[in-house]
């Protein structure tokens, strides 16, 4: 199926350098700490806190709208800390999920209204339902599908997930236009 | 719009891209993560001290405000005008949305919110009476019949939008929003509201102040 173009008003989103298109409507606290990779597109009302701890995102990753990115929190011993947050390159997170993973792979997809739980691991070439709920601490197996609340493994997926998701953040960006 | 009925005491840190509006009380060492809305639309709102509410938390006093007018007010209030050129934020006053709906001009039920309560992401919140220790999670919601006791859990998604009383200690969890106890209290997240209260403000605007702590803990009843 051949994707529909995607119309935003160009006045709306700032395109830098590197052909990252964020929105002007999301809230990037602490910007300084926060690194986008390339043509990724940070889409409307979108929340990422660079501010509690360095965000990282790698190439054509796609966030949705009012989805919310936050580094996770840790006790230790002694003292306290936020994890820096990264993501791999590819990974498209649906409207209105809640990110509090240590760290996403690279060709993950993520549902709309997912709650990730804190300090989650989610590896390479997995996907998360749309709203399902992954318990903190979870680690997601690279080639899985989740699903539920609580999340569970409900299916493997095909080798090809890496093709199939490099095709539809690309398609994505291509499509995504402005106007 | 009416600022003066908004107060913080000492030592709370109250981001200013929180959306407060009427007469809302914040006790000392609360925090408020920014995008945060909370709407005293029919009568005040006390919140207790060192309270943690994480972005897009929605708490309000509604009222007898209907459905209809609150999912507008909702949206209403969800966007703010974009951000001025080079990304900075734009002055605090055009961060306000001009809405219908006159927050603090009726003098309802006040909501009363305790000590050492956690909102995670996205809670939504109407209930008038809720203890302290509690921790609701990311994105449930607490309609205004509901009064929560001390030490409760509300899970992620859950839903109590009928008259409903939490005692102390349960924990609500699951689809089907199964009941249990639980033996010990939630841990209050100081060490997070210290290194919170550390790390904002160097990031964000805050609102000032403008009440020193009292002698009796604000919200304990």
């Amino acid at each position: 199926m051949e994707q529909q173009d995607i119309f935003y008003r160009k006045s709306d989103y700032i395109e830098t350098a590197n052909n990252n298109k964020v929105s002007r409507q999301s809230v990037l606290c602490g910007s300084q700490n926060i690194v986008l990779g390339g043509k990724t597109i940070i889409q409307n009302e979108c929340i990422i806190r660079g501010d509690l701890a360095n965000v990282r995102f790698g190439r054509q990753c796609v966030i949705g709208s009012k989805s919310v990115i936050r580094p996770p929190f840790k006790k230790f011993t002694k003292g306290v800390a936020f994890f820096p947050f990264q993501m791999g390159d590819h990974v498209m997170v649906g409207e209105g999920s809640i990110v509090n993973a240590a760290s996403i792979g690279s060709y993950v997809n993520i549902g709309k209204n997912v709650v990730i739980g804190r300090r989650s691991f989610i590896k390479d070439c997995s996907a998360i339902a749309d709203n399902s709920v992954l318990p903190p601490e979870t680690v997601v197996p690279p080639f899985t599908l989740w699903a539920g609340n609580p999340a569970k493994i409900v299916a493997e997926l095909p080798e090809s997930t890496q093709d199939i998701m490099v095709d539809l953040t690309r398609g994505y960006f291509h499509h995504f236009v402005g106007r | 719009m009416n600022y003066d009925s908004l107060r913080i005491a000492k030592g709370a840190v109250v981001c200013a891209e929180a959306d407060l509006r009427g007469d809302v009380t914040v006790g000392a060492s609360t925090i408020i993560h920014p995008k945060v809305r909370i709407f005293a639309y029919a009568g005040p709102i006390v919140i207790g001290d060192g309270c943690l509410i994480e972005e897009q938390t929605v708490i309000i006093n509604r009222g007898d405000m209907s459905d209809e007018d609150l999912a507008k007010f909702m949206k209403e209030t969800e966007t703010r005008p974009p951000q001025t050129r080079g990304g900075r934020n734009a002055p605090l006053r055009s961060l306000q949305v001009q809405t219908n709906y006159v927050c603090g001009k009726q003098q309802g039920e006040t909501l009363h919110i305790g000590s050492y309560n956690v909102f995670e992401v996205g809670t939504h919140v109407e209930s008038l009476k809720i203890g302290s220790n509690n921790v609701f999670e990311s994105k449930c919601k607490l309609g205004q019949q509901v009064t929560v006791g001390d030490g409760c859990v509300v899970s992620v998604f859950c839903v109590l939008d009928k008259e409903d009383h939490l005692d102390n200690m349960t924990v609500v969890y699951g689809p089907g929003n199964q009941r249990r106890k639980q033996q010990d209290k939630p841990m209050p997240q100081t060490q997070q509201l210290e290194f919170l209260a550390k790390v904002l403000p160097n990031f964000h605007n805050l609102k000032k102040s403008n009440v020193s702590p009292s002698p009796e803990p604000i919200g304990k009843k």
